[in-house]
C-alpha cells in the first residue's frame, strides 16, 4: 500500500459521502503456521450455540466498576 | 506508531460456582502466588488497595482488584499489534490461572462491560500526550469524535426492555432506515450507562463520555488522555481501529487542530445514546448550529484531516487512515458487509440468526446468554471465539506473540524496563522480604462500617513516602508505572518513551545483592 494509493481512497468532503468505490476492509494475512480450518455446516454452527450456551452460567450480577 | 504510547485497562466479570469477587480473588492470589507471571505488591496504595490487592507483570503491566473485579492494565505499547498482543496475554494470564487452580468449569472471565442486571464495569484507554486533555478546545475537540466513534468500535448488546439499566435515556423511537421496528440492541454496551459530557470522576456523580483525570505517571512534560467510554472489544480488527483512531485524534487536538467543519453537537449524552439505539438507522445527529450531520461524516472530519497530517508516515498509521476510510465508505453503503470485522456488527447477525429460529423471537431469553457467549474468554465456550474457528473472524496477530506476551514486556517504551526489572525481583524472590503481619499491624487500623468490620489502612503514595519514613524494613520494595524503588535503591522512569535499557540491566543484576540485606 502506497501513500499514493491510500490518498485515493481518503475522503473528499467531510461533508458529504465519499465517492471512491466501496470496498470491503482489506481481510489480514493469515498468521504464520495457520493451515485452513474447514468450514463448518450452519447445522454445525447452531448445535455448538447451542453447547455453549448449556455450559456458560447463567447471567451474573457483577459489582458495578468504573 | 510515531508520537504515539498507549495502554488499556480491563475490569473482567467473573462468574461460576464462587461470586464474581471470590473468582477474583482466588484467581489473583494465584497469579501471584504461582510467581510465573509477576510480582506482588506490598503497599498499601489507596482507598480498596490493601497490601497484596495485586502487583506488576513481568509483561510490564499490572494485574489487580478494583470495585470486586479483577483488573488488568496492559504495559505501555508503541504499536497496535503489541497492544492487542498484550491484551489477549491478559486473557491467557487468567484462562493458565484457572486451569492450574484446577477451575476449568468453575470460574469464568468475560470481557465486556454490562452484566444485563443494570451493572457496568470499565475498559479504559490511556494515549500519552503532551498538552492538557483539559483545556476547552480539547474537550470540545475530542468529544464529537467520542460520541461517533462507537460505530465501529462498538462491542454489541442484546437489551431487551426487562434490562434496561436503571439510569438510562434510552430513545423511545431511534430512527431505521426502512422504518421497521428497532431490534432490541444497542450499538455500545457503554452508551447506556452514560449521563455526563466532561467529569473528573469516573462514576459517582454521573458518567461521563469524557474522564478529565490526568495523572500522567510521567511528571509535567506530559498528559495522560484517559478514555472511559470505549468499549471492551473481542475482535481484534475492531481493537485496532478503535485505539489507532484515537490515537492520530489525539495527536491532531495534541497539536492544537480544531475543525474548520462545524461538527459540535447539540448534545453529546443524547447523540451517543441515539447513535447506539441505532443499529439498522440513519446515525444523524443534531449539531449546536442546529443543523443534523450524520456520524460517519462527521468521522471523515477527523479522517480528512489525520490522512492529510499523517499520511505514509508509519505502518500503524497508513493501516489506521487505510481501514478507517474503508470502513467508513462500507457503513454507509452496507454495513452489515462488517460481519467479522466489527464487534457489534459480528454479534448482532449471530443473535439476528438465532432470534430467527427462536419460538419467542427477539425475546427469547437464551439470547442474554448468547451475548455474553460472545465476551467470554474461555476459547471452549465462548462464541467470539467459536466464530473464528469457523473462518468467520481473521486474527491479526499470530497467537504466538499473545503468548510471548504474558512474561515479556513489549519494546519501545519504560514498560520494558519495568517488566525486566519486576521479572528479576521475582527470580531474586523480593516478596520473601515482606512482612505482611508487620504491615497490617503498623499500617493497619480495624473500623466498622455498619456491621461491616473490615481493615482500614495508611496509604503509601510513591517511594518518596517510604524514603521519608524510613520504612523500608516495612514496605521493602514500592513499585510504580514512573519509578521503582527496593530498600532506598531508586530507579525513575521518568520518560514514558525510553526503554532505559542500561538502567535496567544494571538494577535487575544488583537486585539479588539487596534480597535479605
Amino acid at each position: 500500500m502506497t501513500p499514493e494509493t491510500v490518498i485515493a481512497i481518503a475522503p473528499e468532503a467531510p461533508t458529504k459521502p465519499a465517492e471512491t468505490p466501496t470496498e470491503a476492509p482489506s481481510r489480514p494475512s493469515s498468521a504464520p503456521g495457520e493451515t485452513d480450518t474447514e468450514k463448518s455446516s450452519d447445522s454445525d454452527l447452531d448445535d455448538e450455540i447451542q453447547r455453549i450456551i448449556r455450559e456458560i452460567p447463567d447471567p451474573t450480577p457483577q459489582p458495578g466498576g468504573e | 506508531m510515531e508520537n504515539a504510547l498507549f495502554g488499556t485497562e480491563t475490569e473482567y466479570a467473573a462468574a461460576g460456582n464462587m461470586s464474581p469477587t471470590e473468582v477474583a480473588y482466588r484467581i489473583k492470589d494465584g497469579i501471584f502466588g504461582s510467581r510465573k507471571y509477576g510480582l506482588i505488591e506490598p503497599a498499601p496504595r489507596e482507598w480498596g488497595e490493601s497490601p497484596g490487592n495485586g502487583g506488576f507483570l513481568f509483561n510490564g503491566g499490572r494485574m489487580y482488584l478494583d470495585s470486586g473485579h479483577l483488573e488488568y492494565a496492559t504495559p505501555e505499547c508503541r504499536t497496535l499489534d503489541d497492544l492487542i498482543a498484550a491484551e489477549h496475554a491478559g486473557d491467557r494470564i487468567l484462562l493458565s490461572m484457572i486451569d492450574e487452580l484446577q477451575l476449568k468449569g468453575e470460574a469464568f472471565f468475560i470481557k465486556n462491560n454490562t452484566d444485563h442486571f443494570g451493572n457496568t464495569y470499565g475498559y479504559h484507554e490511556n494515549y500519552c500526550i503532551r498538552s492538557s486533555p483539559r483545556t476547552r478546545d480539547f474537550v470540545e475537540g475530542i468529544l464529537p469524535f467520542l460520541v461517533t466513534r462507537q460505530i465501529f468500535a462498538g462491542a454489541g448488546m442484546y437489551k431487551p426492555a426487562s434490562t434496561r439499566p436503571r439510569a438510562s435515556r434510552l430513545p423511545a423511537l431511534p430512527g431505521t432506515v426502512d422504518g421497521s421496528p428497532p431490534p432490541p440492541f444497542q450499538i455500545s454496551q457503554r452508551a447506556p450507562f452514560t449521563s455526563v459530557d466532561v467529569s473528573h470522576r469516573v462514576r459517582f456523580g454521573g458518567r461521563p463520555i469524557l474522564n478529565l483525570r490526568d495523572e500522567s505517571h510521567a511528571g509535567r512534560r506530559y498528559s495522560r488522555l484517559h478514555n472511559i467510554i470505549g468499549d471492551a472489544n473481542r475482535s481484534e480488527f475492531a481493537t485496532k481501529l478503535k485505539i489507532g483512531t484515537m490515537a492520530l485524534v489525539a495527536q491532531l487536538l495534541d497539536e492544537g487542530w480544531t475543525s474548520e467543519v462545524e461538527i459540535e453537537l447539540e448534545d453529546p449524552v443524547a447523540s451517543l445514546k441515539k447513535i447506539s439505539g441505532e443499529p439498522t438507522g440513519t446515525w444523524m445527529v443534531k449539531l449546536a448550529n442546529g443543523s443534523e450531520m450524520s456520524a460517519i461524516d462527521i468521522q471523515r472530519v477527523y479522517l480528512h484531516e489525520a490522512t492529510r497530517r499523517y499520511l505514509g508516515r508509519d505502518e500503524d498509521t497508513i493501516w489506521v487512515l487505510r481501514q478507517w476510510a474503508s470502513v467508513l465508505n462500507t457503513l454507509e453503503t452496507d454495513r452489515f458487509r462488517l460481519d467479522g470485522y466489527l464487534d457489534w456488527v459480528t454479534k448482532f447477525l449471530q443473535l439476528k440468526s438465532f432470534a430467527a429460529k427462536a419460538p419467542r423471537g427477539w425475546e427469547e431469553p437464551a439470547l442474554i446468554k448468547l451475548d455474553l457467549a460472545y465476551h467470554h474468554i474461555d476459547p471452549s465456550v465462548s462464541l467470539f471465539n467459536l466464530l473464528q474457528r469457523q473462518g468467520k473472524l481473521q486474527p491479526i496477530i499470530a497467537p504466538e506473540r499473545a503468548e510471548a506476551m504474558m512474561v515479556n514486556p513489549p519494546t519501545g517504551s519504560r514498560a520494558n524496563a519495568r517488566g525486566r526489572i519486576v521479572q528479576a525481583m521475582s527470580t531474586a524472590r523480593a516478596d520473601s522480604d515482606i512482612n505482611w503481619a508487620l504491615i497490617s499491624r503498623r499500617l493497619g487500623e480495624r473500623a466498622s462500617y455498619g456491621d461491616e468490620r473490615t481493615m482500614v489502612y495508611e496509604y503509601v503514595d510513591d517511594w518518596v513516602d517510604v524514603q521519608r519514613a524510613d520504612a523500608w524494613y516495612l514496605i521493602p520494595y514500592i513499585i510504580d508505572w514512573g519509578a521503582i524503588a527496593y530498600k532506598n535503591h531508586i530507579l525513575e522512569l521518568g520518560d514514558p518513551f525510553s526503554e532505559y535499557g542500561a538502567e535496567a540491566s544494571g538494577y535487575s543484576a544488583t537486585v539479588p545483592d539487596w534480597v535479605g540485606a
